[in-house]
């Protein structure tokens, strides 16, 4: 058997053994807020942590990414791909990450290379190794990952870490570049005996039973469609402040806008996309004043029908993951359970 | 068919492309016949009618244009521009020998192809004759492979009209059924019809077969639910109407979000859809 066990003794030694050969990004306190930002050292790394307030989208579709520079008059003068630290060879391990985002960044991945092939996400995310922690029980009350199936993902990871006993952990491998960090490190596991993987079963068996189920998925879209003309929509457009928040947080929500920024000698300039979010009203206004989603109340609906229809019917996966955090960082105070369960059991 | 020349060195790099042509359509529109720089890329590069390209104007930014040439104009193609915000204006402003960004074509174009041997029927109001104009001319440029030609076309004045010199042209033929109207005429200029485009179904209405006519629509929103009523009371089906819609668009390949209509993107699985499709996307027509 490929997987190893590893003491939460060990777990630095591991992080500081590949930040030798690896870029490594985990959840810090930077800014005190979970974050995840490049470490130097496991002195950094907040383990038993909740989740960062950005998830791992960021690494791959990052709120601010140049794409190309170029001339004014002649043109292109060099895709930002090709500069800087994107095309570097060295890889980026992720330590740390929870199950949730990691379904939620398949989202993103599905996305990215529908039809065209992004270039920027797919490269950045190509040269990732993504490390799972398990969770082996919600991780705090905003948390409703077991009702959108996203506390056990089957691909996005390449490690995944399991407690199993106090202080001891299985490391499963999901991929080969798993399978080589393991082979690089040795002297740092263990091979699991018979009794550990008895533990490691009856720990995912226990898994499946500390986590509830809030809201019932299954045949949620079409009820939703039914549910179109809702009066719940409007009260909670009423409380929304449409500040996108909740956009901006959200694992799966990638919608950014293109802009050009011409450098101080007025010839050269580059071109960048940012985050964007469809709460903000230009968002699908165009020339000549038309808006295709006026009304605030169409706004506040979409997305909930993006997450809730659309993304489940287009790439056949969820399309909110349930980590909550459009809950918590929510300055109205808007619970996206709530809204979703008033609008269903509106007659 | 969906060639893309213009992604080689990545989705959201443009080619450049030289301005070798300027017409002045309107007072606000103006023609534009476009090459690549890179010669190799210009006999490769192909569309189906209704595709649409992103135009940069490095620095101002990029805006989505259908091509308005048929695919049976090859070695360069020509986009119809209306002067409206900023890109578009940095546009006009563009001279001939100007370097541009192209990337595309995207989108799905209409269908034309698969319909051989079928009456046309092409309603489109104000610039909505640009990416049409597209399907028209190819369609005429293939008159054997199709049936009769109907074509309606409704602006807001004369001197909005766009391409008279070709309209005249449809006039005196008499495999295709040429018929124009504006809504105002001010200036008292004007001998053909007056009022909205529906009014003309009622000069064509006897000659439309239901069972073999396919109907392609493209215009400014309003115009479309009238237009539905219209084509439904000569009796075409849901599958028979090809409706092209406008979002806005940041990316063009489906990505950005910003032209989400449902569980669609405009961008990608459009512009074009047809009538029974756009009847199951939540505000789809508005
Ligand atoms: C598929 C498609 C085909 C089109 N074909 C033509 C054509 O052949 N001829 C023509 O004159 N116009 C066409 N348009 C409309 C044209 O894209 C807009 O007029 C143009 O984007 C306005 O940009 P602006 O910068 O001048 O205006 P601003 O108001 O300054 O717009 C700012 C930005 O918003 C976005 N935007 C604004 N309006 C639109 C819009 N209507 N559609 C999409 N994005 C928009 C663009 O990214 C634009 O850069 C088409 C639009 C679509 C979606
Ligand atoms: S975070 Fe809350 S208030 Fe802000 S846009 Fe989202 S739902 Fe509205
Ligand atoms: S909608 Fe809210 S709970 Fe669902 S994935 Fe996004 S931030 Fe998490
Ligand atoms: S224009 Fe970006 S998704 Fe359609």
């Amino acid at each position: 058997m490929v997987s190893k066990l590893i003491s939460r003794k060990k777990i630095p030694e591991l992080v500081d053994a590949m930040i030798g050969d690896f870029i490594v990004v985990a959840t810090t306190n930077k800014n005190n807020v979970p974050t995840l930002t490049e470490i130097s050292s496991s002195d950094e790394v907040l383990f038993d942590t909740e989740l960062p307030m950005i998830s791992i989208k960021k690494l791959f579709h990052p709120a601010k990414q140049d794409l190309f520079k170029f001339n004014r008059t002649t043109g292109v003068i060099k895709s930002c791909l090709e500069e800087s630290d994107i095309g570097v060879e060295k890889k980026i391990v992720v330590f740390g990450v929870r199950p949730c985002d990691i379904t939620g960044n398949n989202v993103l991945d599905e996305i990215f290379k529908e039809y065209f092939r992004d270039e920027f996400y797919n490269t950045l995310r190509e040269r990732a190794l993504i490390i799972g922690i398990n969770c082996l029980q919600p991780c705090y009350e905003n948390c409703f990952c077991e009702s959108m199936n996203s506390n056990d993902p089957k691909s996005g990871y390449d490690l995944m870490l399991t407690e199993i006993a106090k202080d001891n952990f299985i490391i499963v491998p999901n991929t080969d570049g798993g399978k080589r960090i393991l082979r690089l490190y040795p002297d740092l596991f263990q091979e699991p005996t018979d009794e550990d993987f008895e533990k490691y079963v009856r720990t995912l068996e226990l898994k499946k039973n500390s986590f509830k189920k809030d809201i019932l998925v299954e045949g949620l879209p079409s009820e939703l469609e039914d549910k179109f003309e809702s009066r719940a929509w409007k009260k909670y457009t009423k409380e929304c402040l449409f500040c996108g928040s909740c956009t901006f947080v959200c694992p799966t929500c990638y919608c950014f806008n293109v802009k050009d920024k011409i450098s101080i000698d007025l010839k050269t300039g580059i071109r960048q996309r940012e985050w964007d979010s469809c709460y903000y009203p230009e968002f699908a206004s165009v020339a000549g004043g038309h808006d295709f989603r006026h009304e605030k109340e169409r706004r506040f609906r979409y997305r909930y029908l993006h997450k809730f229809i659309d993304i489940p019917r287009r790439y056949n996966v969820e399309g909110c993951v349930g980590c909550g955090r459009c809950i918590t960082y929510c300055p109205a105070d808007i619970d996206v359970r709530d809204v979703v369960e008033d609008v269903r059991g509106e007659m | 068919m969906r060639a893309i020349v213009t992604h080689d060195r990545g989705i959201s790099i443009p080619h450049e492309a030289k301005i070798v042509n300027i017409r002045e359509l309107t007072d606000t529109t103006k023609l534009f016949e476009l090459k690549f720089v890179q010669n190799h890329l210009n006999p490769l590069f192909e569309h189906v009618p209704g595709q649409f390209v992103e135009v940069s104007i490095y620095g101002i930014g990029e805006v989505p244009i259908s091509i308005t040439s048929p695919p049976t104009k090859r070695g360069s193609f020509e986009l119809g521009i209306r002067n409206v915000g900023n890109v578009t204006n940095a546009i006009h402003n563009k001279k001939k020998g100007d370097i541009v960004g192209i990337r595309g074509p995207f989108g799905n174009g209409f269908p034309i192809a698969d319909y051989k041997g079928k009456d046309l029927l092409f309603v489109t109001g104000g610039l909505g004759y640009l990416p049409l104009r597209s399907v028209f001319r190819y369609a005429i440029d293939k008159k054997e492979d199709y049936g009769k030609i109907f074509l309606l076309y409704g602006d807001r004045c004369p001197s909005d009209i766009l391409f008279p010199e070709e309209n005249d042209e449809y006039e005196v033929r008499e495999d295709i059924d040429f018929q124009c109207t504006v809504d105002r005429d001010d200036d008292r200029c004007w001998e053909g019809n007056l009022g909205v485009v529906t009014n003309l179904f009622s000069k064509i209405a006897d000659q439309i077969d239901p069972n073999n006519t396919i109907a392609m629509i493209c215009g400014p929103p309003i115009m479309y639910k009238f237009v539905i009523i219209e084509l439904e009371k000569l009796g075409l089906d849901g599958d028979h109407i090809y409706l092209s819609l406008e979002r806005k668009m940041k990316c063009g390949v489906g990505k950005c979000c910003h032209c989400g209509v449902g569980d669609k993107f405009v961008c990608i699985d459009g512009p074009v859809f047809t009538l029974r499709q756009i009847r199951t996307l939540p505000e789809a027509l508005m």
